[in-house]
């Protein structure tokens, strides 16, 4: 058994949220085999005792003490996770005032009238997210909503005072953001240009920005208007306003629109807004009607990829790549697309390992469009009746996150998902994305191998291979470095595609090599 | 710092019954702030905590709710210091700040129920209980004991679940045959159990009793038996919540729950169950776990877990 370190924090008065999040945190850490933080009650102490994380220290802590025992072989590792669960404990909370204390605003009135804000971020429950976002509405100030459980109602209501007022309501729900440079949300260090972006949707954004980034074009703005403007209860009010900002600032010269397939009345709606905005505009409706794009003078892209490299192409005086072959951009450091010889080697490798039992594919994702995108590329793949063998699963999805941190900020989640669907010996092929960025967890790639690493040995053991296949979506200015992210995945064995369409691609080819080849309708 | 002289003054909306009782029995005195939060301060009074919460989260059988501003740790409360009530006030003198609570509405914290009411939600719960379940379990957070809800526990690395399961079967068996002693004992193992501020295995346990005491089972009032040295054996928080349920006195965000899920609407239920996991990190969900073995213990259906 591991030792253990521990320390107490005595009356540590900290909310359950807090506790969860820097449990959580510690047990990710490199080198920490388990950890816990409780309240030192005595029935906690008994459970930590009988899992041996209880030391002679904490052996004497009461009910109203925090204790944070970890268990490590790595003495090092294990002092330097308590040490961070000191720094997160002793961070801004319930102690009384610091001599170091900053004068940061602490009402929307003082953020107006010290900062000069013109633009409120809200990420408060979302019972209350509502009521501040109106507050801000009515202070001038445009919004970015973070929160989600905003009802559709409230959503309305809010976008149509932000219309009135000239304003933008990005949200609610909404993840990433990058205005006048400023990111936001989960959002990625992408290099600046020409190309405006509007979203409804996340992750699509991320991927998009991240790949125009990859292929040496830059992004003047990136306006997420939360997943459900395009309902028809909506309307669509906030990609119709962000296209009239766009169309209006000089510093954009192209536009590309992500979306689900909107509402049919909306959809004519943002073509017709479209269509008289004067400047190029690309349009990825993720699995909608291109026809409707094409009559409306717009340019359609099938998958975000398809956007970006469309988009770029152009940004730069390109020739525009065709909609059909999106995977073959080359990206600006000289890594060659998924089609080149070495991902062909790969999936010959990753196929020899498989037996005959093994056929499906598990994708465990983080974002929720990238999912959505992995499901088109598999059925235009596979074709339908082949593309439902296998299965995507969001993970970042309310029905995993409740009271649990995304998976985009905390790995374990996933990682537990991971070691189910590697011991499943139906598994081929497990399908992830890595998203970076501003928000975003410090190492997933780390975190992702360490788990790889324990599953494929389990799987070992039981004479099974499996392969994995992923994308990093991020960029080399990212606080967590798209190069050494991807490079700590190659080292784990992993296949490495651009982008997630191609890794959809890439699994496709591993477990259905003759349909990918016939165009998957057969 | 501020004087007297220079309060802010804020009006509660809403106090509990409960409130004033508290502030005569432990006295004014000795008072101090406890912990301070976005949105919440706890009071150590000397018979428990005294909570003033923001209104949103809905009455607390200890609790007085106002609004103090968005964010209550930058208004000039710190964790001990002084706080001097009344029964119309409390005040933090260093802090520059009263809150009133003489003109708020008062709210009972009781759960009510009549045995003839009772009886016909029991047998709507029979019919119910699966699906609220299979809701709760697609709705509820993983963490705490929400893992409980559900077969499968993907996460308990320091083995906590794997401690709570078999002691709340023999509470779910105990309950069942209406030994409130033996349901006593054992949930004296479930105290301060758990994750949280409030250990997983208190949230529980006041969930179970809400539900036994709105449908006015026999078994109902076991947690009192079980109260002994409660504030040796959990935080003081959990504590204060305990003695208030073993009272029969529950927050608004059980009664709102309890209410939905009895009552004659089932598509209220959804709903229902989604403001009731909302609560806290797992707090909501570790109540929710605890209201539905209740209602399965009361209308006699046997409970996925035993």
């Amino acid at each position: 058994m591991s030792p253990v370190q521990s320390r107490i924090f005595p009356n540590s008065y900290r909310d359950s949220v807090e506790l969860m999040q820097i449990a959580a945190e510690i047990e990710s850490l490199a080198g920490i085999d388990r950890a816990g933080l409780v309240m030192a009650t005595p029935a906690n102490r008994e459970v930590l005792a009988a899992a041996g994380l209880l030391s002679e220290a904490t052996a004497s802590a009461g009910p109203n003490d925090l204790v944070v025992a970890v268990a490590s072989d790595d003495e090092s590792a294990a002092t330097h996770a308590l040490e961070r669960a000191a720094e997160r404990l002793a961070g801004p909370g319930t102690e009384g005032p610091s001599e170091t204390a900053r004068t940061e605003a602490r009402t929307l009135a003082e953020g107006v009238a010290e900062v000069g804000a013109n633009l409120a971020l809200i990420s408060t429950p979302g019972t209350y997210a509502a009521a501040e976002a109106l507050k801000a509405l009515k202070r001038g100030l445009n919004v970015f909503l973070f929160s989600d459980n905003v009802s559709v109602e409230d959503e309305i209501e809010l976008k149509s005072m932000a219309r009135r007022r000239g304003l933008l309501l990005m949200g609610p729900d909404c993840g990433t953001a990058i205005l006048d440079g400023v990111p936001l949300g989960f959002a990625n260090a992408v290099r600046p240009g020409t190309i405006g972006l509007v979203g409804a949707s996340g992750t699509g954004l991320q991927q998009v920005s991240c790949l125009i980034d990859r292929y040496g074009a830059g992004v003047s703005q990136a306006i997420g208007v939360g997943g459900r403007d395009l309902d028809e209860r909506v309307g669509g009010t906030m990609m119709l306003a962000a296209l009239e900002r766009l169309s209006a600032d000089p510093g954009t010269a192209l536009i590309v629109l992500i979306s689900k397939p909107p509402a049919a009345s909306v959809a004519e709606l943002v073509l017709a807004a479209a269509s008289a905005v004067g400047k190029p505009v690309i349009i990825n409706f993720l699995g909608g009607d291109p026809e409707a794009i094409i009559a409306a003078g717009a340019i359609p892209a099938a998958t975000f990829e398809a956007a970006a490299a469309i988009a770029s192409a152009m940004a730069l005086g390109r020739p525009i790549p065709d909609d059909d072959a999106p995977a073959t951009a080359a990206r600006d450091d000289g890594v060659g697309s998924a089609e080149d010889d070495e991902s062909s080697i790969a999936v010959r490798e990753a196929q020899a390992g498989l037996d005959q039992t093994q056929s499906r594919i598990r994708g465990l994702y983080s974002g929720g469009s990238l999912a959505g995108e992995a499901k088109l590329v598999l059925r235009a793949s596979l074709g339908a009746k082949g593309a439902s063998l296998h299965e995507i699963v969001d993970l970042g999805d309310d029905e995993y996150t409740v009271g649990r941190p995304h998976p985009m900020i905390d790995p374990r989640l996933r990682n537990e998902h991971l070691a189910a669907a590697a011991a499943d010996p139906s598994t081929a092929v497990i399908l992830l994305d890595v998203v970076l960025g501003y928000g975003a967890n410090a190492d997933p790639a780390g975190a992702l191998a360490s788990a790889i690493h324990a599953a494929r040995a389990d799987a070992a053991r039981e004479g099974r291979r499996f392969a994995v296949v992923a994308s990093v979506c991020g960029t080399s200015r990212d606080p967590q470095d798209l190069v050494a992210q991807e490079a700590r995945l190659a080292e784990a064995g992993v296949i490495l595609a651009p982008s997630n369409a191609q890794a959809a691609v890439l699994a496709a080819r591993i477990v259905a090599p003759a349909a990918v080849a016939a165009g998957g309708h057969g | 710092m501020p004087t007297a002289g220079l309060l802010r003054v804020h009006r509660a909306s809403n106090v509990s019954d409960a409130v004033p009782r508290r502030i005569a029995h432990a006295g004014i005195d000795a008072l101090r702030v406890q912990s301070v939060y976005r949105s919440v301060v706890n009071i150590t009074t000397a018979d428990g905590l005294l909570t003033v919460a923001s209104p949103e989260g809905g009455g607390l059988p200890n609790g007085i709710l106002a609004d103090l501003g968005p964010d209550w740790r930058a208004v000039g409360l710190y964790p001990g210091m002084v706080v001097s009530a009344s029964d119309a006030s409390v005040r933090v003198p260093d802090a520059g700040l009263e809150i009133q609570f003489d003109a708020a509405s008062r709210w009972s914290p009781r759960l009510q129920s009549s045995a003839e009411a009772a009886d016909a939600a029991t047998a709507r719960w029979g019919r119910r209980t699966a699906a609220a379940r299979t809701i709760a379990q697609a709705r509820g957070s993983a963490g705490g004991f929400g893992a409980l809800l559900r077969d499968d526990v993907f996460h308990d690395p320091v083995g906590i679940l794997g401690v709570a399961r078999p002691i709340l079967a023999e509470l779910v068996v105990a309950l069942e045959a209406g030994d409130r002693r033996l349901a006593a004992e054992v949930a004296t193992r479930l105290i301060g159990l758990g994750p949280g501020l409030t250990p997983s295995g208190d949230d529980v346990l006041v969930g179970i009793e809400a539900a036994l005491h709105a449908l006015a089972r026999p078994s109902a009032g076991f947690l009192a038996l079980a109260m002994g040295d409660v504030e040796e054996r959990t935080t003081e928080l959990a504590a204060t919540l305990l003695r208030h349920a073993a009272a029969g006195e529950f927050a608004e965000r059980l009664h709102t729950p309890l209410a939905a899920l009895l009552g004659s609407d089932d598509e209220a239920i959804p709903a229902a169950i989604d403001r009731a996991v909302a609560w806290g990190a797992t707090s909501g969900t570790d109540c929710l776990l605890g209201l539905l073995t209740g209602l399965d213990v009361a209308a006699g259906v046997r409970a996925a877990l035993s």
